[in-house]
């Protein structure tokens, strides 16, 4: 695979950026910041806490990194997804959004679009541009060649 | 020269500079409407001084790096197509995914505005601002599907329903007004850092836009001539307007006491333009600025609903966003589906309280004038000899210099506009990295060498497209 470089460097850092959310979650877990009530839009559990989001968003993004070592698209995209939907929480804390943004969602977020660029380089590198101009494309697909 | 293919089904229409010079003013100025925010925010004095002084480390770098990236890559996508040739496929594509998704939002905002004066004046129910909402974007949208002609006199007619009600009040505005408009130089209590927080943010935004022209550059007429002369014109355009409107603005709100100046902000309650203009001109100019702001910000809609779609054309057209999205009118000759669907967006946008996507605006539009600036530096490096009808006149390194006031100010940009802009935003720019990994593994992506619309070779020198498009208006 041509881009295999690039989907390691995307592993890593997909790696790294779940490392920082679990890490984050572990550390929040002991010095107990204020991340609002347990619910993200509307949905109320004890499993929707800060620590647990933290944590769940981390491991998620660590399987998506791992799985960048194969296929870097898929990878990059859970990674990144991951630490979207990991940011949309943290917009959702309402007035306590700040806290979590400012310590520990930076990483996450900063890693996550590191393993995206990379995986994005990968997918350039092994997914084979069409060189078939696009005029002749359509006047092929027309004439029902 | 190489053969290479012309955008098929896109037509070119003669644009005189005088149409183009209209939609620059457009796209980056459009009338004062809002400035009124940051004269109580940073204070008159700095709100002068800003005016006349970010341009310098803000704008006009923008304006003359559009004009040289536009005169040497002058093609239909405008930015997308820069940043593809100095930077290759993926940042052209986030580029242009973050421009075109931001614009998505910013341009429903111009209608909401629209329909917020309306509403104030008028005050209609729900159903009739949907229908109303709903129109404007209907009539627009066929406007633009028409043809940049039609357009271009649409706007042009708008902007002088904005600057007439503008101008005669400026003139009035100076004379019958009083007081220093430079005193006091910053709110009581502030420092220069603090008082700029909100201004900046607010200026930046107002002073942006030098880049949407060139995405019209497929359907004009020798591109590389006419929108460089028309942003140079363009430039100190902008900036008179904004400094002698506000300068009178100032005045006038200063004839309620010196410092009314503290009650300068639009939203109703403040002294924002229309009620500046009540008070030197009674109900009639009041009313002519109402019709001004709406105008105004119709133009604004009318514009970025062009130059907004083009991106994606052109980024359908090379196998990177879904095939519809590169359909072109038989007939007229615009890339219909593409302005149909931001369209359709606005229309359902405006008839819901869209605040939240707002936030991922500015956040979304800065990364790709980082990009921008480092285009221009990119390509002067690597393809020194290209032909550049335009070429700002400093040597590759002053120009880096130059350039990196302007990133310095988007990237402070990122951090003073609140958490809101920041975390919304921040969540926006992962959306770039996931969807160009969807689209290039299901449309593949093109080869530089089977570009279509593409005015330059791989190495540099002119297609025999580009040599068309070169003679195009000779």
């Amino acid at each position: 695979m041509k881009g295999q470089k690039m989907a390691n460097y995307a592993a890593i850092a997909g790696v790294v950026a779940g490392a920082f959310a679990i890490g984050g979650g572990l550390y929040a877990h002991s010095a107990k910041p204020i991340f609002g009530i347990p619910q993200f839009f509307g949905i109320y559990s004890q499993y929707l806490s800060g620590v647990h989001v933290l944590m769940g968003i981390g491991v998620v993004m660590v399987v998506g990194g791992l799985l960048s070592f194969k296929w870097p698209s898929i990878g990059g995209i859970i990674v990144c997804s991951a630490a979207m939907l990991g940011l949309i929480y943290a917009y959702n804390r309402g007035q306590y959004r700040w806290s979590p943004m400012l310590y520990y969602w930076w990483g996450p977020w900063l890693f996550a679009w590191i393993a995206g660029i990379f995986a994005g380089y990968a997918a350039y590198k092994n997914v084979p541009q069409s060189n078939e101009k696009l005029a002749d494309a359509r006047h092929a697909e027309s004439s029902g060649a | 020269m190489t053969e290479m293919l012309r955008n098929e089904g896109l037509k070119r229409v003669r644009m005189r500079l005088i149409t183009a010079v209209v939609f620059v003013f457009t796209l980056t100025c459009s009338g004062s409407f809002g400035m009124e925010d940051v004269v109580s925010s940073s204070g008159p004095g700095m709100t002068l001084l800003m005016i006349l002084i970010l341009p310098l480390v803000w704008s006009v770098p923008m304006a003359f790096v559009a004009s040289e990236l536009g005169s040497m890559v002058p093609e239909a996508g405008g930015l997308y197509r820069w940043i593809r040739r100095g930077m290759g496929e993926y940042w052209s594509f986030q580029a242009g995914w973050w421009w075109t998704l931001s614009l998505y939002v910013d341009s429903a905002v111009y209608v909401a505005l629209a329909l917020d004066y309306m509403e104030a004046k008028w005050g209609f129910g729900g159903g009739t601002r949907a229908l109303i909402g709903i129109a404007i974007v209907a009539v627009f949208t066929f406007i633009n599907i028409r043809g940049l002609e039609l357009t271009g006199w649409s706007l042009t007619i708008i902007q002088i329903g904005v600057m007439v009600p503008l101008l005669v009040f400026t003139v009035w505005g100076i004379i019958v007004g009083s007081g220093n408009p430079f005193s006091p130089i910053l709110p009581d209590g502030e420092s220069v850092l603090t008082s700029m927080n909100l201004g900046l943010a607010i200026m930046m935004w107002m002073y942006s836009g030098w880049e949407s022209l060139s995405t019209l550059a497929g359907e004009i007429e020798n591109p590389q001539k006419v929108i460089p002369k028309a942003l140079l014109i363009g430039t100190p355009l902008v900036i008179a307007t904004y400094f002698f409107t506000v300068f009178a603005a100032i005045r006038v709100a200063s004839i309620d006491g010196p410092g009314n100046w503290a009650n300068m902000w639009t939203g109703g309650g403040g002294v924002d333009f229309v009620e500046a203009a009540q008070m030197i001109g009674g109900g009639v100019l009041a009313y002519l600025m109402l019709m001004s702001a709406i105008l105004s910000n119709l133009g604004l809609y009318a514009g970025y609903l062009a130059t907004g779609a083009r991106p994606q054309f052109q980024m359908s057209r090379d196998r990177l966003l879904p095939k519809f999205l590169g359909l072109t009118h038989k007939s007229w000759g615009t890339p219909w589906a593409a302005i149909l669907l931001m369209a359709i967006v606005n229309a359902v946008l405006i008839n819901f309280n869209f605040s939240a996507l707002i936030t991922i605006d500015v956040f979304l539009l800065m990364f790709p004038y980082v990009l921008i600036f480092l285009t221009v530096i990119v390509l002067r490096v690597k393809e020194p000899d290209a032909p550049r009808s335009f070429r700002v006149p400093m040597p590759t390194a002053l120009l880096g210099v130059w350039v990196a006031f302007p990133i310095a100010i988007a990237i402070i940009a990122l951090f003073v506009n609140g958490t809101d802009w920041m975390i919304g935003g921040l969540a926006g720019i992962l959306t770039g990295p996931i969807a160009y990994l969807v689209f290039k593994n299901i449309y593949t992506g093109t080869t530089d060498e089977a570009l279509e619309g593409s005015t330059l070779t791989p190495t540099g020198e002119l297609t025999e497209f580009g040599a068309v498009v070169e003679g195009a208006g000779a």
